[in-house]
């Protein structure tokens, strides 16, 4: 009897000092108040494209310094007009998302030769250690798809017929990760208005024995250069590669149709492309 | 005096199928090469810049190529001739794109005149380092480390045994082997150099007990020389990867390296036989090194051991050998267990090259991990490969990084001990390159 009243009596000492509690102590966590509102806005996938663990502690990065959202922004939000208005409101500044949306661009075609069979462990990041890769070009895309995993959105296909990876434009937000994964670094992240897609990496460093550039590269003849009328393309010297003015080109595709390789191609078709597969 | 230890209470490590198919055969010269490719990056180290241009008239075993660093080692002209033009090679090991110069030669294998020969006992130490640096020597089992920084330690680490390492634990390598049997007066006399250098206390020349004849021979050296009063041979079991520094260390002097340290850090130097030759050379004949023993095995109609210039491609290797018997569709540079496999046979010989085996590639199917325990036995740094491979596979690379990744030396121990054919080696291979390019980024 004694021990049933002791252990009831305990049950409701206890009872009491948590109401107390309760009444006395501050529902939410002081000073967190903006912070959990500016993750509510953010897309909350913890993709960590942003560069930080976890939206919430880029939520509380961004309550420390607003302007972050300039410097390192969140990929995803900026696909999200409403949202992003939001956030800019809570952060008090102005988001100009149209300038910092991205895209990712493969620079590969594809269909390089294949020089060795590789037997080792299927990933791009394996292959490549072993004398730059079994294809042809030491630059190609090993299409093991390393870019595919880390894509948070799924944005990401294989081309089985040409082995290589290809992005849908329109799923892809832009964040990055695969540029960061990609061991042979032909991953760049583009303007989203992006109209031309240049499809090669292969760096003119100097001849490299039985590893050229394979059939579908550039061979710097200029030849885009030359047919566009409205002076959209802008020859880099130093790289010896075309370079694309957005704003200029009308998408007429003379350049796509001079291409003696086909290493040109309409990026936002290439999202049908990828759509396709 | 000869002494055996015994395999220190450990199992770790694999018994291997020897395969020394030429171990009998003596070391011949191969003919003068046509062309050579002389890589500019051929040692752990800075890259050399190149010092002669296009068109250029070399001699054999001049300084084509040098870097300022003090971790670099010269490279030479292994044959006389004229620089034909220069080239991008993707360097056979590493996998980095390096600069190379192609020699044409002349046929007439004339040499720079050679500078005056002097007794060692009156060198100094820094001369005799100096001559081993334009020597462009590096350690010759095949991580090629340059040479003359190992035998430059820091003031505050006194270095008190040197080992001759003679244990070639690979299968199929019988370089070391050979230069053992043929040259054992060089390689004392280069252990001798080294003595003068470093002057440690204790000397040891490891040997495994396969090679029998080659302990007799370099036992009744050394009692010739009289060097047998500080110098010991060791004989040790055959088992792989008992050549391995660490492993070495561990087994004749039971002293263990730190995690991430040098062998310095325990007071020993490791020095390949080879090295050791090469050092003679540089330092007694004034010889730059321009050419190394290279075993070409496997399945080739006669398996050689061949003492071939730098830089000579592949291919007249394999000719010189009768070419390639029956099916093999996989050329290796190195052992089958640590070596790399190439894809064309215009390669050229590089510094580290021990053997070139070619044989039939034999593909299995990775399984997956059941978790057997096989690995760790095999490990003979004692980790966990297991655990290793799981994390890289998930990408954890930081917690690779906390199971000593770093500490394994890739001998491939786990990988052949492994039932489930996992390519573990592979998986440490990605998740250290990584980790090196995280510290990078920082």
């Amino acid at each position: 009897m004694t021990t049933v009243l002791v252990l009831t009596g305990i049950g409701f000492a206890c009872a009491a000092l948590i109401y107390f509690m309760h009444i006395v102590l501050p529902h939410k966590v002081q000073g967190l108040e903006k912070t959990e509102e500016i993750a509510n806005t953010l897309p909350g996938m913890n993709c960590g494209a942003c560069g930080y663990p976890g939206c919430f502690a880029y939520a509380q990065a961004l309550t420390k310094n607003p302007d972050l959202i300039s410097e390192s922004p969140c990929a995803v939000m900026l696909q999200d007009a409403e949202g992003l208005e939001r956030l800019g409101k809570i952060l008090g500044v102005s988001i100009d998302a149209a300038g910092m949306s991205k895209r990712a661009l493969i620079h590969c075609n594809g269909s390089s030769e294949v020089v060795y069979d590789y037997s080792g462990v299927r990933t791009c990041k394996a292959a490549t250690q072993l004398l730059k890769g079994y294809k042809k070009c030491p630059y190609a895309c090993l299409g093991f798809g390393d870019c595919l995993e880390v894509c948070p959105q799924g944005a990401i296909y294989m081309d089985d017929e040409k082995e290589i990876a290809v992005v849908d434009t329109e799923e892809c937000t832009g964040c990055g990760l695969c540029v960061t994964e990609c061991p042979q670094k032909l991953i760049e992240l583009v303007p989203e208005g992006t109209k031309i897609a240049f499809l090669c990496n292969y760096k003119p460093l100097k001849n490299i024995p039985g590893r050229e550039k394979c059939d579908f590269g550039c061979i710097h003849c200029r030849k885009c250069y030359k047919a566009c009328e409205f002076e959209a393309v802008v020859w880099n010297k130093e790289k010896a590669i075309p370079e694309f003015d957005i704003e200029k080109c009308t998408l007429c595709h003379k350049c796509i149709d001079e291409c003696p390789n086909g290493t040109l191609a309409d990026f936002t078709r290439v999202k049908t492309a990828a759509q396709a597969l | 005096m000869n002494f055996k230890l015994n395999w220190r209470g450990t199992s770790y490590g694999v018994k291997l199928p020897e395969a020394k198919l030429t171990a009998v055969s003596p070391i011949e010269r191969a003919p003068l090469p046509e062309k050579v490719i002389i890589t500019l990056h051929q040692n752990i180290g800075a890259p050399c810049k190149p010092l002669v241009k296009r068109g250029d008239k070399v001699l054999t075993g001049q300084k084509i190529g040098d870097s300022e660093k003090f971790v670099s080692a010269p490279v030479h002209a292994t044959i006389s001739g004229e620089i034909s033009g220069t080239t991008m090679l993707v360097h056979p090991a590493t996998g980095q794109l390096v600069e190379a110069l192609i020699i044409s030669s002349d046929g007439t294998d004339e040499w720079v005149v050679p500078e005056a020969k002097d007794a060692i006992d009156t060198l100094s130490v820094e001369e005799i380092l100096k001559r081993i640096r334009e020597a462009g020597i590096v350690g010759l089992g095949g991580a090629a480390f340059p040479t003359q920084v190992k035998l430059s330690p820091p003031k505050d680490k006194r270095i008190d045994t040197v080992i001759l390492n003679g244990c070639e634990c690979e299968p199929y390598i019988t370089s070391d082997h050979r230069v053992m049997l043929e040259y054992g007066r060089e390689v004392l006399s280069g252990l001798n150099i080294i003595r003068k250098v470093l002057s440690p206390d204790n000397m040891y020349i490891a040997i495994e007990d396969n090679k029998q004849d080659a302990i007799e021979h370099v036992r009744k050296l050394l009692a010739s020389m009289k060097l047998d009063r500080n110098c010991k041979i060791v004989t040790l079991k055959s088992k792989y990867p008992m050549g391995a520094e660490k492993t070495l260390i561990q087994n004749i002097l039971a002293r263990e390296v730190p995690i991430g340290g040098l062998p310095m850090d325990v007071g020993v130097v490791v020095h390949n036989v080879s090295t050791a030759r090469a050092i003679h050379d540089a330092v007694s004949e004034r010889k730059p090194f321009i050419e190394r023993v290279v075993t070409v095995t496997g399945a080739v109609k006669e398996p050689k051991n061949l003492l071939v210039r730098l830089g000579t491609p592949l291919r007249d290797l394999i000719e010189n050998c009768g070419g390639i018997d029956g099916e093999a569709n996989e050329i290796i540079l190195g052992g089958p267990m640590m070596g790399i496999s190439q894809f064309d046979l215009g390669f050229p010989v590089i510094k580290g090259t021990n053997c070139i085996l070619l044989k039939k590639s034999m593909q299995s199917k990775e399984g997956d991990c059941i978790s057997c325990g096989r690995c760790l036995d095999a490990c003979p740094m004692s980790l966990m490969p297991t655990m290793l491979v799981k994390y890289a596979k998930a990408g954890r690379y930081d917690a690779c990084k906390e199971a000593y990744i770093a500490d394994c030396f890739e001998c491939g121990a786990c990988a052949y001990a492994c039932p489930a054919n996992i390519p573990i080696v592979q998986y440490i291979k990605i998740a250290k390159s990584e980790l090196i390019k995280r510290a990078a980024k920082k």
